[in-house]
């Protein structure tokens, strides 16, 4: 935060009543849309501890009388594949963030450092692909799928999802923001492009590496058309699609399926928390605003 | 490494690196053939892979556009049928005007809450992280949580929202089972899941404008309303222009939200045109009519966008002054 705190230091601080007043403004409409944002997951968390009669009480008791740590070690021995569907959306996302890690990143190293015939047309094609809807790609793939024998397997989630456009564009952005003394001193003492690209712009990039590795692992593990169009047999699901089926087969079941859902919430909020510090400045280096 | 290349990289020695490439073409040469192939190594893995799921599908796509293909039996060939057949829909308008409400909906909403939010959030003010992570939470639920919990918030009988407006008078409304509250009600499920993202866009695009532009406007004795609108809004105007372009490229493919909390009810009062091509295709398996819907949709977003660039592109201000 430190960064960013220091840029934002402020503008002389006078202690006027407008001041006061606008700084109170502030914080009452910070807090107000903190409580917006946040009090429905505050809920999916109190329901996920209740028994089912509490659980639709008006006014809701946040607290339970008495936690229901049964909702959560339910799922386990009560859904079949619960295991699995937390499983496959790990493979999934591990693979689409090493692939689009690797392979953006060294796409963006040519875009940004490079010089080849082709170069600029072929970055514009990829910036003007992605004005493409996501449904026109959609059909052929599935189709492609099908003729490959690949439907209903995680390679028709996975190959798709192994490089793409606004991950290539994010890096470059970044790439060229960053100093080529390095570069420049590498070159000159022998190293060839491979090396400089992986000794000296992978390892200066942390941030902006980090920042996109959250964004994919937001989208991937969240992504509900994909897995839904791809796969067919309950125990390939990944964790949302999952909880959508259980939405339609435990309608009523509302406590388990919230506990379900904090269960499926918690590794993007520790992916979230841990780069957080990261994002905003992530986001102005990348280029994306 | 020749010696050519080493005097080439430092940048206070260009100029005679340009003068001795001059004289000794033929080791430059080599080595621009060497960066060349270096270039296209490097880019390799991901253009294959771009040129199948991108390239090679969009083709597939407009060829599928032209058959009648219900994946069973061998495509039939129909020209331009399913297009002529698309514009003879009624569903395909109803979908379509119930999406472009969505997005008039959406998108003022969108970039008024979040730019305010970010004005809120980008002063020195204590407990900052925690604001920022608060809002950023709905953005990184999944779409099938998020579906559960509002519709609980609308739920007629239990809900949230009934129960607060009880304590004004107000009697109960089953939000997503009226027509004229439905597509309202799940367009303000996605401005909420979006805020802390677009918020996010927006921070990142205050703190790059230069502190000293707002110390020179206080010297000059401008007043905060003033410093807006001369500085934070046309300073602003790329990350504005990109909020706008992105947030109506993607609220026109609105799908999940539709998909999981309403299944385009009551009627057909919230179906959205990408939950009927997702119908149309894996549903019904009509692909090429479905094909040739992605194909509009393309044209329409395309089109749009392009008038949003005429439109904005030059009330944009990239460079300072």
């Amino acid at each position: 935060m430190s960064l960013a705190d220091a840029r934002l230091a402020p503008r002389k601080r006078s202690a006027s009543t407008g001041n006061i007043l606008r700084r109170t403004i502030a914080y009452a409409a910070l807090i107000l849309l903190a409580l917006i944002s946040l009090l429905p997951f505050a809920w999916m968390l109190s329901t996920s501890l209740k028994q089912s009669f509490e659980v639709f009480v008006f006014p809701p008791q946040w607290i339970p009388a008495e936690l229901q740590w049964s909702n959560y070690t339910s799922l386990w021995t009560s859904f079949q594949y619960w295991n699995l569907w937390i499983f496959n959306s790990f493979k999934i996302v591990a693979f689409a963030v090493v692939g689009q890690l690797l392979f953006c990143s060294m796409s963006a190293y040519a875009f940004a450092r490079l010089n080849f015939p082709g170069r600029d047309l072929i970055f514009y094609l990829y910036l003007g692909s992605m004005m493409v809807p996501d449904i026109v790609n959609t059909i052929p793939t599935y189709i492609m799928m099908q003729n490959l024998g690949l439907l209903d397997t995680h390679a028709s989630l996975i190959l798709p999802a192994l490089a793409s456009a606004i991950g290539i564009f994010m890096l470059r952005q970044f790439f060229l923001s960053l100093p080529r003394e390095l570069e420049e001193a590498a070159r000159v003492d022998g190293a060839g492009y491979w090396r400089i690209y992986w000794d000296i712009i992978l390892p200066l990039s942390k941030p902006a590496l980090a920042t996109f590795a959250v964004f994919l692992f937001i989208w991937t593990w969240s992504d509900f058309l994909g897995p839904l169009i791809y796969l067919s047999t309950d125990s390939k699901f990944t964790l949302p699609v999952g909880l959508a089926l259980l939405n339609d087969q435990y309608n009523s079941d509302w406590e388990r399926l919230m506990a379900g859902n904090v269960v499926g919430l918690i590794p993007l909020v520790i992916v979230y928390a841990a780069a957080q510090r990261y994002i905003v400045q992530g986001i102005a280096l990348t280029g994306i605003k | 490494m020749t010696t050519t290349e080493q005097v080439t990289t430092a940048p206070a020695a260009a100029a005679a690196a340009a003068a001795e490439r001059r004289r000794k073409p033929s080791p430059w040469k080599r080595w621009t053939r060497k960066e060349t192939l270096a270039g296209y190594l490097f880019i390799t893995p991901a253009l294959v892979h771009s040129l199948i799921f991108i390239v090679l599908v969009v083709i597939v796509s407009f060829i599928v556009s032209l058959h009648r293909w219900d994946l069973i039996t061998p495509p039939v060939f129909v020209g331009f049928d399913n297009y002529v057949q698309l514009f003879q829909d009624e569903l395909f308008f109803i979908t379509l005007e119930n999406t472009v409400i969505f997005v008039l909906m959406f998108m003022p909403a969108t970039i008024i809450l979040s730019l305010s939010l970010a004005l809120a959030a980008n002063t020195k003010i204590r407990g900052l992280t925690f604001f920022r992570t608060a809002y950023f939470f709905p953005y990184i639920a999944s779409m099938v949580a998020v579906a559960i919990i509002f519709r609980w918030i609308y739920s007629p009988d239990f809900g949230l929202l009934n129960g607060f407006l009880a304590w004004f008078g107000v009697n109960p409304v089953a939000w997503l089972d009226t027509c004229s509250t439905a597509l309202p009600a799940i367009t303000l499920v996605s401005v909420w899941k979006g805020l802390g993202w677009n918020m996010t866009l927006f921070l990142a695009g205050l703190q790059s404008i230069p502190n000293h532009l707002y110390e020179a406007a206080q010297l000059d004795g401008a007043g905060k309303w003033r410093q807006f609108k001369d500085i934070t809004w046309p300073l602003l105007s790329p990350t504005t222009f990109f909020v706008a372009v992105t947030s109506m490229l993607g609220s026109f493919q609105v799908f999940d939200t539709a998909y999981l909390m309403t299944q385009g009810g009551p009627g057909t009062c919230t179906y959205t045109y990408m939950y009927y091509v997702y119908q149309q295709a894996f549903r019904f398996f009509n692909m090429g009519f479905a094909a040739a819907m992605a194909w509009v949709l393309f044209l329409i977003l395309a089109i749009v966008t392009f008038i949003q660039f005429k439109l904005l592109n030059k009330r944009v201000h990239y460079e300072l002054g």
